[in-house]
């Protein structure tokens, strides 16, 4: 049982990278939120655009 | 897991499935029994990820447990929606009645639309989660905390998903195997979901400042949850359809 945990978990790592792994532990881990906890949450997710780099070498152009 | 959450599991499942099959019964959507099956397998998925939010929240299921069918909601929704764009295309143009799922209940009359799909995928998951909130209430938990506490859980993963998402386009853009066009629309499914994303965290952040167990309150962030939730089905889903149409080009 504790194997098959073990690969879901690298898995899960593989797919999402081991920091956000850990940061969803991180989550999962907490027993109760404050309010602070909750503000903190606006800082996780960027404007989309933001993962975008500006100068980018793609120029095909859609079929 | 002990014998009261795998119960309680085990009855968000059939009712889940039970739903699905209703669905497709009511709107005739004329489904192969591959579909059908497949929509079952979502369907038990989803139950099984948000069973998983809230088990652990109650203490009922340990970390590595949570972690595995959180591994499964990661991969949930852009089924989902994969599903729901299927029976968006399939339900009007279904030439034959649907497979009736339940032999003993009457097949009533009913009209598909071509947004019956996308609603479908919408209603698993906001079913789902439904379920996984009335099951909370219904033990008698402190709602304020025990439903902030699991609404914040619910949050950081949706956000965790959006990145490594979003991360993965990116990279994908900057070597050139994603065009002008995809990454203009993955930026608006982005931009969809973090402004879904945002209403959900001041619906909570409303509700936790009030300290309030207001049921409107309450309804109110569920349905940004749910809101957020499908919005990053859509964004997961197209990322997910280039990243692979992609390694099959290779």
């Amino acid at each position: 049982m504790e194997t098959a945990i073990i690969i879901e978990a690298l898995e899960l790592a593989a797919k999402v990278g081991v920091p956000a792994v850990q940061a969803a532990i991180a989550a999962f881990n907490k027993e109760s939120v404050t309010l602070d906890d909750i503000k903190a949450l606006k800082a996780l997710v960027q404007p989309a655009e933001s993962y975008f780099p500006a100068n980018s070498a793609s120029a095909t152009k859609e079929a | 897991m002990n014998q009261k959450s795998a119960f309680s599991s085990q009855t968000v499942l059939a009712l889940v499935v039970m739903a699905v099959a209703a669905v497709c019964r009511y709107f005739k959507l004329g489904l192969d029994d591959q579909t059908v099956n497949d929509i079952a397998y979502l369907a038990i998925q989803a139950a099984c990820s948000v069973w998983a939010f809230f088990a652990h929240a109650r203490a009922e299921a340990s970390q590595p447990t949570a972690l595995t069918f959180f591994g499964m909601a990661l991969q949930l929704a852009p089924h989902v929606q994969k599903v729901a764009d299927d029976l968006s295309k399939a339900a009007p143009s279904s030439p034959t009645p649907a497979e009736p799922v339940d032999p003993s209940q009457p097949t009533p009359a009913g009209a598909t639309t071509p947004s019956i799909g996308a609603t479908a995928g919408a209603l698993l998951l906001c079913l789902a989660m439904g379920l996984g909130l009335t099951g909370c209430a219904a033990k008698g938990i402190t709602a304020d905390q025990d439903f902030a506490t699991t609404s914040y859980k619910a949050m950081s993963t949706a956000g965790i998903a959006y990145d490594a998402a979003m991360q993965t386009a990116g990279v994908m853009y900057g070597k050139g195997q994603i065009t002008d066009a995809q990454r203009d629309k993955i930026i608006a499914y982005g931009n969809a979901f973090r402004g879904a994303y945002m209403l959900s965290q001041t619906a909570l952040e409303q509700y936790v400042k009030l300290g309030s167990t207001d049921a409107t309150l309450q309804a109110q962030a569920v349905q940004a949850l749910a809101d957020m939730v499908g919005r990053l089905g859509e964004l997961k889903g197209y990322v997910d359809d280039i990243t692979t149409a992609t390694q099959g080009g290779k």
